[in-house]
């Protein structure tokens, strides 16, 4: 992100605005993507459409708000025009698991496995599937307030979560 | 409501848009409790595996079968397009000197034998007959629009 870090002084807002929101538009990034080369090369473009938006005097109501909304518009933009995404391969390496020390190598060889087996589960759901259990479990989104951020019924929504879901358990051994 | 609740409902429990009988329920049913309580344990889980693990993509090494497969057809494709540009222009057989190969008797007058919709086959034939067994010198070789043939 060396594009932001270059900000003049006059942009301390923003770059306080950057330092908190970054770890959250990435990581929501990475989840619709479900890659995290590809989320960095998005997080970054959606930074700088903030930064032009900033800049030109916009001020939204909530920025979490906006920059999820941007997000998930870029990310879908990605996914549609990534057609050579597919000829890459999946994405299969994790190169930045977080284990906890206190875990025995037991532990966190079952922890590493059950993570790979949840992002294998993720990585299979429907671009819809992802945004919408992401919007709903880690930005705390209501159904109505998905609802309107996709052009979808709140029926479809919950429909479209409860399947994510219960994919999502089928990863971790919970076949229902 | 005595009927132990659906997954859906108990998603619905979870995030906090349950129905009030179906929380009604949940607070008398352990089963559905229960339930709820894996859910809930499940998402945390699934949850924390997220949020902990970023997967990238794979390097260079890691080059699946349909990429194998995909650079092997370019490349045959590429090797074909090369070859044949290579080729065009050239004469595949290249005859002896003093060999000659009858020419193709050039097409004789073709408006006698233009097939219109309208024309009934018959007349085609006619035309055909003429032209081929009674036809007179504008219809042979010489030029059809020369002196006499107007």
């Amino acid at each position: 992100m060396g594009k932001v870090d270059v900000l003049p002084l006059e942009h301390d807002d923003f770059r306080d605005l950057y330092a908190e929101h970054r770890a959250r538009v990435l990581r929501l990034c990475r989840l619709i993507l479900a890659d995290a080369d590809e989320a960095e090369e998005v997080a970054q473009e959606i930074f700088l459409k903030a930064f032009r938006f900033y800049r030109s005097g916009g001020r939204p109501e909530a920025w979490n708000k906006w920059l999820a909304t941007v997000a998930v518009n870029a990310c879908r933009d990605r996914l549609r025009s990534s057609w050579w995404r597919r000829w890459r391969g999946r994405t299969e390496e994790f190169d930045e698991f977080k284990a906890h020390s206190h875990h025995s190598a037991e532990e966190s060889a079952l922890q590493r496995e059950t993570q790979r087996m949840v992002w294998e589960k993720f990585g299979r759901l429907s671009a819809r599937q992802r945004e919408i259990f992401a919007l709903r479990h880690f930005e705390g989104w209501s159904t109505e307030e998905v609802a309107a951020q996709l052009g979808l019924s709140q029926g479809s929504v919950k429909q479209h979560l409860f399947r994510a879901v219960r994919e999502l358990r089928k990863g971790i051994g919970k076949e229902l | 409501m005595n009927r132990c609740l659906s997954e859906q409902s108990l998603l619905q429990c979870y995030t906090g848009e349950g129905a009030s009988d179906e929380l009604a329920h949940l607070r008398s049913c352990l089963a559905c409790a229960g339930r709820l309580k894996a859910l809930e344990s499940d998402l945390n889980l699934i949850t924390q595996a997220l949020e902990a693990a970023l997967p990238r993509r794979r390097g260079v090494h890691g080059w699946s079968f349909s990429r194998w497969r995909l650079a092997i057809s370019a490349a045959a494709a590429i090797a074909a397009f090369a070859g044949g540009w290579s080729l065009r222009g050239a004469s595949l057989v290249e005859l002896p000197v003093g060999v000659s190969v009858a020419r193709h008797a050039p097409v004789r007058s073709t408006a006698a034998i233009q097939v219109s919709a309208l024309e009934p086959a018959s007349a085609i034939y006619a035309a055909y007959v003429q032209d081929e067994f009674g036809g007179d010198s504008c219809s042979d070789m010489s030029d059809p629009l020369g002196p006499g043939c107007q």
